[in-house]
């Protein structure tokens, strides 16, 4: 009788135990679910190749990108830019197509965005860029990305961990605004 | 267990919980492309900023607007403008809430049967047309204009022979500009030069509060202290802000003013003053001894001796008559007494100048009368009401408002539907000063230009483009605009004003008396003897017009720390008399209108006076007019008794005295010898050590400062019921310390960013440190809102988000990119404008250098009128703020606790 109390309250115990655990590993799991989905590659209005321009053409970021060398902001590049050189170049491509209409409309090109920082961080492109980091040191190897993907976790101790190695500021007011 | 990795657990469980709602599709974020790169230079990420005017009232200061992406988001002051010269009073930094409120009018609206429908333009611009070419005196009725608007205005009444009456500004000063009228031929209100005068005499006029330019004057005041040997009087009836902030203040009896200037004058005329007073006046002069002036002011025969005798002795005196002092029936004989005080004592071409004129086109309540007689007797055509704010400076029972259905036509410009335009058939929206090209002339000689920050929101138009519209000329406003720059600057003129946004063309002008004047002169009317209540403006609202914005409501009246809603002040000695207490409900009865309001009692306010602002009564009085159409807003109280209960006043300050507990010390103990102990580490702080020095001598409590900080901040609007509830979020707030006489002293408080802080070690999350730069930072997003910080903090200046305030609609446009919003259960507290700190340094680093002195201006700093407050580097010992530190003045607020703050205080007083 007194055996069988035992062994009852060793199950619950166990039980509990092994409850836990399995909502540790559902947590974990979530998690990892949940980096999918955060990590989730947005649909493009337009199917632009970084491969052909970065990559074939080696084209530098900045030549697009006009703006990550003086503000905080990259930036999409204007589409006039685009059009200076798909004026002529490869217009008979369905997506050059799209472009042109775009720009013809006067209608802004919706990106998705793949790199989002919470709004409460202070983050310059540009002082990185002076410090000597480079593009792909945060947005990977784009050049060889035929869809650009977030490729780093972009969370605070992936940042301060690099901070850490270069000796960059690591006062919490340098990035939380 | 670590707290660290409990913490880490905790954040995983709560993690776990809000996986539903991330990653969903309507959470992707998007990156807009430009089509073109915009040819200004703007890049997306940083401000730009461009010229502008400040339309809140007359003064027409010139305006720096910070522009973020499109959006202008703070303004400034102009540096080098001739009349703020790079400051800007509390109403001009909420000015900008005008430009995004949601009550803007959006389209073009028409007054059907079932109210207001939006119609297109061309249908409403050709209904004024057709209306335009029928029989009737058309009116055309304006608030302020000035510069080349104006000329517009008159062309376009010209063309129409339309009657562009003389402008609608409620506090017209219509006695002073018709004293100056009679006596000088100067229909205006005449500058001030205080850098040459040795002596002011302030009597009524409430210069720091709303009469010309409190900007000016407060920057003008600081300037003249600085000579020795000036002093400033202010005689007043009530107890303003600018009353308390003079070296010496003197209250009368309302209504004896005229009486006290008599005796100033026969004693002028005595002993000789600079110019004689013609034999004309000195018949009509009555004679006035001292006593009896002491029994008619209530003034002692000392006082009036003294002030005669320092009168007297002043070698460039100046005398400015205003305010209460002339919004009364005998306010005409105040002014001209004052006028020709000015004239005997040669204050006329030398510290009083015509040459600075302003208000020299607006009109006083008899054009309304003229309005009125052209409505009842069916003249009128189409009449144009543009920005008046008629129907709230008014009682609605006016005869100019009852009369205006008479009109065959009336259509109505502005920003919103007021309740002025809501008497209008047709609704026309104007551009907002922001969205507009346009010019101003705030004083004779002075031009600002407007520059449009940002494309207008709406389907509104530029009042100058309706006009020529209407006046079908094929020019637009802009180009009209530029043709009249043309005509007016030179080329190196014009070149000047495209650049810098504003041009000063000053000549000093002087005038010549009018002998004739002196049959308008009458004889001294007696003082009332019975109770009065005075309508007074603020320096929150001026006239009333501010108090339409919900941020003067929020930010507490400096002298009794009154946020939001409506209330008597009361002399001490009446209440006391009485038995009342604050808040409580009291019945005014005035001849045919009465009202109950909760009584605050106001040190320093003469037994005889009661006080409202203008702007927070629901309804009016009846307003009439003194002789020379300035609106009386003095009335007798024929009763005020005990109503039932409490009104629901939220009174910010714990107490009106410091309590003896030395916030503002006297004197001032520097304690060196004894070494202060402490627990906490010592910080290393190699390049920064970031402080601030306020001069509470300079300080006149202005709030100008406090409203700076609520935009440049986004701090959020919570509205009565949480202040009632204690539950404000300003992070810089103004504290008015009274003495036993009624004096007070005035304390800006904010976060004194300790380099011993008490927040720090008590917050269990490590939200609140110290960085290496001297600043107490708050990391919201560590925040966990346990609020052990605040209630450790001795300043009491750290703010707790109860509930999340997110302005609503296109207010979010007023939203400063460059700071982390804050969510319910956050502690959020002044941050010494860390934003622009970082951008200061991101310069600096960009340059390979450090930030030098005087890059980093925060924003209350950069606004205050008087500049009373310096901020640095405490490490550069050549900096300002350090060598401010080092006065014989300079304390530290609660020194004794050993906080060691980055704020240090200069006592008031030249020692």
């Amino acid at each position: 009788m007194r055996l069988k109390e035992l062994n009852w309250t060793r199950l619950i115990i166990t039980g509990i135990i092994l409850g836990l655990f399995g909502l540790f590993l559902g947590i974990l799991a979530a998690q990892t679910g949940w980096w999918q989905l955060y990590a989730q590659t947005p649909e493009q209005p337009i199917d632009f190749p970084h491969t052909k321009h970065a990559g074939q053409l080696g084209l530098a970021c900045t030549y697009c990108h006009i703006h990550v060398e003086k503000s905080r902001e990259a930036g999409a590049p204007p589409l006039s830019i685009c059009m200076g050189c798909h004026q002529k170049i490869a217009t008979d491509k369905p997506e050059i197509q799209k472009l042109t209409r775009y720009y013809n409309e006067k209608k802004p090109v919706e990106w998705g965005r793949i790199h989002n920082l919470p709004s409460f961080i202070y983050f310059s492109h540009k002082r990185h860029l002076k410090g000597g980091v480079d593009c792909s040191n945060c947005h990977g190897a784009v050049k060889q990305m035929a869809e650009v993907k977030q490729v780093r976790p972009l969370k605070m101790g992936w940042c301060v961990s690099c901070h850490r190695t270069y000796d960059a500021p690591l006062e919490c007011s340098t990035c939380h605004k | 267990m670590e707290r660290r990795s409990f913490l880490q657990i905790l954040g995983m469980f709560s993690s776990a919980t809000v996986l539903s709602s991330c990653g969903s599709e309507k959470d992707q974020k998007k990156l807009i492309s430009y089509l073109v790169p915009p040819e200004d230079g703007v890049i997306p990420g940083e401000a730009t900023w461009s010229f502008s005017s400040c339309q809140e009232c007359a003064g027409e200061c010139g305006l720096l607007v910070r522009t973020r992406e499109g959006y202008p988001v703070k303004l400034e002051g102009l540096p080098g403008h001739p009349v703020n010269d790079g400051r800007l009073c509390m109403r001009g930094q909420a000015a900008l809430s005008r430009l995004y409120q949601n009550e803007r009018i959006q389209t073009p609206l028409k007054k059907t049967a079932s109210g207001f429908e939006p119609v297109p333009w061309d249908e409403a611009l050709n209904q004024i047309r057709q209306a335009l070419q029928q029989e009737g005196q058309h009116l055309y009725l304006s608030g302020h204009t000035s510069g080349s608007l104006r000329s517009l205005i008159d062309r376009f009444c010209q063309r129409f022979k339309a009657d562009y009456l003389p402008q609608f500004e409620l506090l017209n000063q219509a006695s002073v500009r018709e004293a100056n009228a009679l006596l000088f031929r100067q229909r205006a209100l005449p500058g001030v030069h205080l850098k040459e005068a040795d002596l002011l005499l302030t009597l009524g006029a409430d210069v720091l509060d709303s009469h010309t330019n409190p900007v000016d004057w407060g920057r003008q005041l600081v300037e003249a202290h600085e000579e020795p040997g000036f002093h400033w009087t202010h005689i007043e009836s009530q107890a303003s802000l600018t009353g308390v902030n003079a070296d010496q203040r003197l209250t009368l009896k309302p209504g004896s003013e005229s009486h006290l200037l008599t005796f100033l004058l026969n004693l002028v005329v005595e002993k000789g003053g600079k110019r004689p007073l013609p034999d004309d006046f000195l018949k009509v002069l009555p004679d006035l001894s001292v006593e009896e002036a002491a029994t008619a002011t209530g003034l002692s025969s000392g006082d009036l001796t003294r002030l005669g005798q320092r009168f007297l002795a002043a070698k460039r005196p100046a005398l400015v008559v205003g305010g209460t002092a002339t919004t009364r029936e005998e306010g005409l004989q105040t002014a001209l007494l004052a006028g020709l005080i000015q004239w005997c004592c040669g204050m006329i071409g030398t510290t009083i100048d015509f040459g600075l004129s302003m208000a020299t086109r607006w009109g006083d309540q008899r054009d309304l009368t003229r309005l009125q007689t052209d409505l009842e007797t069916g003249k009128a055509g189409v009449v144009f009401l543009s920005r008046t704010g008629l129907a709230s400076g008014l009682p609605s029972t006016h005869p100019a408002l009852t009369a205006l259905p008479k009109a065959k036509l009336r259509v109505g410009l502005g920003l919103t539907l007021d309740a002025t335009l809501e008497q209008c058939d047709l609704i026309l929206p104007i551009h907002h000063g922001l969205e507009n090209w346009g010019d101003t002339e705030p004083r004779q000689g002075s031009y600002g230009l407007l520059k449009p920050a940002l494309e207008p929101q709406f389907a509104s138009r530029a009042e100058g483009d309706i006009l020529l519209d209407l006046m079908q000329s094929p020019k637009s406003w802009q180009e009209f605009l530029f043709e009249q720059w043309e005509a007016r600057f030179s080329q190196a003129e014009l070149k000047r004003f495209s650049e810098q946004g504003y041009i000063e063309k000053p000549v000093k002008q002087g005038a010549y008396l009018e002998r004739k004047a002196a049959k308008a002169l009458q004889p001294l009317a007696p003082v009332p003897e019975e109770l009065q209540m005075l309508l007074v403006p603020s320096v929150r609202g001026g006239d009333g017009r501010s108090y339409e914005m919900p941020l003067q409501q929020e930010i507490p009246d400096p002298l009794t720390t009154i946020s939001w809603g409506q209330w008597l002040s009361v002399s001490p000695e009446l209440a006391a008399e009485k038995g009342w207490q604050d808040r409580d409900m009291v019945l005014v009865k005035l001849d045919g209108w009465e009202t109950t309001l909760p009584i605050k009692t106001q040190p320093g306010l003469p037994k005889e006076t009661l006080c409202v602002q203008l702007g927070l009564l629901d309804s009016l009085p009846p307003i009439t007019a003194n002789a020379a159409g300035e609106p009386v807003l003095a009335y007798a109280v024929q009763s005020l008794t005990r109503a039932k209960g409490e009104g629901p006043l939220p009174i910010l300050s714990g107490s009106p005295s410091q309590d003896g507990r030395g916030i503002i010390p006297d004197p001032v103990h520097h304690d060196d010898h004894h070494k202060h102990y402490s627990i906490y580490e010592e910080h290393d702080r190699p390049n920064y050590n970031w402080g601030m020095v306020i001069d509470l001598e300079k300080c006149v409590g202005c709030s100008a400062c406090v409203a700076a900080c609520y935009v440049e901040n986004t701090v959020p609007i919570v509205g009565p019921e949480d202040h009632r509830d204690g539950r404000e979020m300003s992070w810089l707030r103004i504290e008015p310390y009274y003495d036993d006489h009624g004096k007070v002293e005035f304390l800006p408080m904010m976060c004194q960013q300790c380099l011993k802080a008490p927040c720090e070690p008590v917050c269990p999350v490590y939200a609140a440190y110290n960085s290496k730069e001297g600043l107490n930072i708050q990391v919201y997003s560590r925040c966990v809102g346990t609020r052990y910080c605040a209630n450790n903090c001795p300043y009491k200046v750290r703010r707790f988000n109860w509930f999340d305030h997110v302005p609503e609609g296109n207010l979010q446009r007023m939203k400063n990119p460059d700071l982390a919003e804050r969510t319910k259960g956050m502690m959020e507290k002044c941050t010494f404008c860390i934003q622009r700190i970082r951008q200061a340094k991101d310069t600096a680093k960009d340059e390979e250098r450090l930030v030098q002195d005087g890059e980093v201006i925060p924003a209350c700093a950069q606004t205050c009128p008087s500049g009373a407050i310096t901020f640095g580097n405490l490490l550069d010992k050549e900096s300002k703020v350090y060598k401010l530190t080092k006065s014989k003045r300079a304390y530290k607020v609660h020194d004794l606790l050993g906080t060691d703050s980055s704020v240090t205080y200069l006592k008031p007083g030249k020692h």
